[in-house]
């Protein structure tokens, strides 16, 4: 389980300081959904960068299966084996083959290229683009590239898979069928589900909704 | 990460840029193309050097001169004016101080570590007149004991033999012999013209013949002959010499040696002491043509860095990526760095690869025009092991040159890299 206990983010310095998040307190069940909604400036960025160790608060603790990610894990490390991180961008590389931009955490966390290769093809497969594999990441459509960008983040199957906007980029029939996948992968790997979104929509078919204004939780509702 | 897929990675992120990977792999090229020129050149005249000389290294045998003075400041004509000192004053020493005399002769016997004295008797020839009625040069110099020619073919001088010489191979048509090993008892005719002008022949048969070297006369005289000649050549029947050669008393030390005859105001110089004089001055020479491809090689620094410096900024989002996927910030430095490192590699085996055809190319024209007759040279040295050697000092460069790049590489913050909004 992950927990978020008393956090705050602050920004520069005395004066000039500025709190973009102000005592969150959150806990994110194994295998559940979750949807942060707010609008722009409102935390949802910051506390995302908290969730997944790229940030540390102010102050606080981030805790996974009661252990501080920052102070008893190597936070690293602890990322790379149990998030799983989609961006609004895809953030492939454009140069590479499909599967060995699925394979890249693996090859990041130095598995050998056979094993890590199998994995991606295994990935692939579960996204539906197993066909894809061999193809340049350039030449994909923008569905396409979110389908290997999410086989990317669930390559070593985490326990948390965070989404950043991840329709954004897409149109709403690839919107659509990349949530229906992401649900179904929630389901399918028992990974907890956390979807950062500006679309009402889609936060609604999260199991909770957490609303975030001015760096505070406005709202934590169960749907 | 693992090491090999760092090298990997690294390796295809320098293909991502061609023209800009080319262009500092050309810098880099270059710099390397001219210190493996440079030091290939040194290294070829060391070669031939060591070829020549080294053979001589072990041999027993001083060149001994009468210290001289060489305090000629004094007649400067801007100085002022410097009171006579008979012991050091350059006015009180003439050419002619320096001959050897007889009583120099004497002191040198009572130097301690002398062994032999050898006078070089230098006979003057005119020509040596070939069976063809051909007049050939005859450079010659006396037999000494201590320093025998390598033999092809015949025997050996010994310092008692009379009417005997020895001859280089290329010297057989002097005698009429088709090649070397027939000019063995065949007669060496050669004229000279005595002290009061009048021309004389002497008789000489080849003993043996020998490899031609750096250092030694195509022609070897007997010490009997020789002296006879230089006699007859000379005031008085006195040839005069500002040099003998000496043997050391191997139980006394070179160093210890050298101090005894300083003592008693000789200098000695042996075989040795020139290889290392001679190596010496082109250990210096290489230094400075290295010291020129120093800066051919800075430059190209500068272009490593340049290029790295832009593939970190270009490269942000990438970087950005690596570290929410786990990587730890010295994975992206060893990426950085082996990148550096690489670049270097590369430029430097194509740099080393230029200056092996270069080498061939040279050392092909030199041996046919400027180089033509000197035997066993090779302008240019390229070794397999100096080729190494240059590599893997490029690489070492390069891969410190891109330290700071990777530095900044691994600093990048995550967060930002990957904004978008």
């Amino acid at each position: 389980m992950l927990e978020i206990k008393k956090v705050f983010r602050k920004y520069g310095k005395k004066e000039d300081s500025f709190l973009a998040l102000k005592n969150i307190n959150l806990s994110f069940e194994a295998g559940s959904t979750n949807a942060i909604v707010g609008k722009s400036g409102s935390g949802k960025s910051t506390l995302l960068h908290i969730i997944t160790g790229l940030d540390h608060p102010s102050e606080g603790s981030v805790t996974f299966d009661d252990k501080n990610i920052y102070k008893q894990l190597d936070t690293d490390k602890w990322r790379g084996e149990n998030i799983g991180i989609i961006f609004q961008q895809f953030f492939l590389q454009p140069a590479n083959s499909v599967l060995d931009n699925v394979a890249l955490p693996l090859k990041i966390r130095g598995v050998s290229r056979k094993k890590r290769e199998a994995r991606a093809l295994e990935a692939l497969k579960s996204v539906g683009i197993l066909e894809k594999a061999k193809s340049k990441a350039n030449d994909l459509s923008g569905g396409q590239k979110q389908r290997v960008a999410i086989a990317r983040a669930i390559i070593d199957k985490p326990s948390i898979l965070i989404a950043d906007e991840p329709t954004g980029n897409l149109d709403s029939e690839s919107g659509e069928a990349i949530i229906k996948l992401l649900f179904e992968l929630n389901k399918t790997q028992n990974a907890t589900l956390i979807i950062v979104t500006h679309d009402h929509d889609i936060a609604k078919k999260c199991g909770r909704i957490i609303e975030l204004k001015d760096g505070l939780v406005e709202r934590d509702r169960k749907n | 990460m693992k090491t090999l897929d760092i090298f990997t990675t690294s390796n295809q992120n320098l293909r991502r840029s061609k023209l800009r990977t080319f262009l500092t792999l050309l810098a880099i090229a270059i710099g390397t193309f001219t210190l493996a020129l440079s030091l290939g050149l040194g290294q070829g005249l060391k070669n031939y050097i060591s070829l020549q000389l080294g053979q001589y290294k072990n041999v027993n045998l001083y060149q001994v001169e009468k210290t001289t003075l060489n305090d000629f400041s004094g007649g400067i004509g801007n100085k002022d004016p410097q009171t006579y000192n008979p012991n050091t004053s350059a006015s009180s020493a003439s050419y002619l101080n320096n001959f050897i005399t007889s009583a120099d002769l004497t002191s040198l016997g009572q130097v301690n570590g002398v062994n032999n004295v050898e006078i070089p008797y230098q006979a003057t020839f005119l020509y040596a007149l070939s069976p063809n009625g051909t007049k050939y040069l005859a450079s010659n110099s006396v037999f000494l004991p201590e320093n025998p020619p390598t033999l092809t073919y015949g025997n050996q001088l010994t310092s008692v033999d009379q009417g005997e010489v020895l001859l280089s191979q290329k010297f057989a048509p002097l005698v009429g012999a088709s090649d070397s090993k027939s000019s063995i008892g065949k007669v060496l005719d050669l004229f000279y013209k005595d002290y009061s002008g009048q021309i004389k022949e002497v008789k000489l048969t080849v003993k043996g013949v020998y490899q031609p070297s750096l250092i030694q006369s195509p022609i070897i005289i007997d010490k009997f002959d020789a002296k006879n000649v230089a006699e007859s050549q000379s005031l008085n029947n006195t040839p005069q010499s500002n040099i003998v050669f000496v043997s050391r008393n191997l139980n006394v030390p070179d160093a210890t040696f050298k101090t005894n005859l300083k003592n008693a105001k000789f200098t000695g110089k042996s075989f040795a002491d020139v290889n290392n004089t001679l190596n010496s001055i082109i250990t210096g020479v290489q230094i400075s043509l290295a010291a020129f491809s120093g800066v051919a090689i800075l430059a190209s620094v500068v272009g490593v860095i340049n290029t790295l410096f832009m593939s970190v900024l270009e490269r942000t989002r990438e970087i950005g990526l690596f570290r929410a996927l786990g990587s730890k910030k010295k994975t992206i430095f060893a990426l950085f760095s082996v990148e550096a490192m690489l670049l270097g590699f590369w430029g430097g085996l194509s740099g080393i690869a230029l200056s092996l055809l270069a080498e061939q190319a040279i050392n092909a024209i030199a041996a046919k025009t400027f180089l033509k007759g000197i035997e066993g040279i090779k302008l240019l040295n390229i070794s397999p092991l100096l080729s190494v050697e240059i590599i893997l000092i490029i690489a070492a460069i390069t891969f410190i040159a891109g330290l700071i790049p990777a530095i900044k590489a691994s600093r990048v913050d995550p967060i930002e890299s990957l904004r978008y909004e």
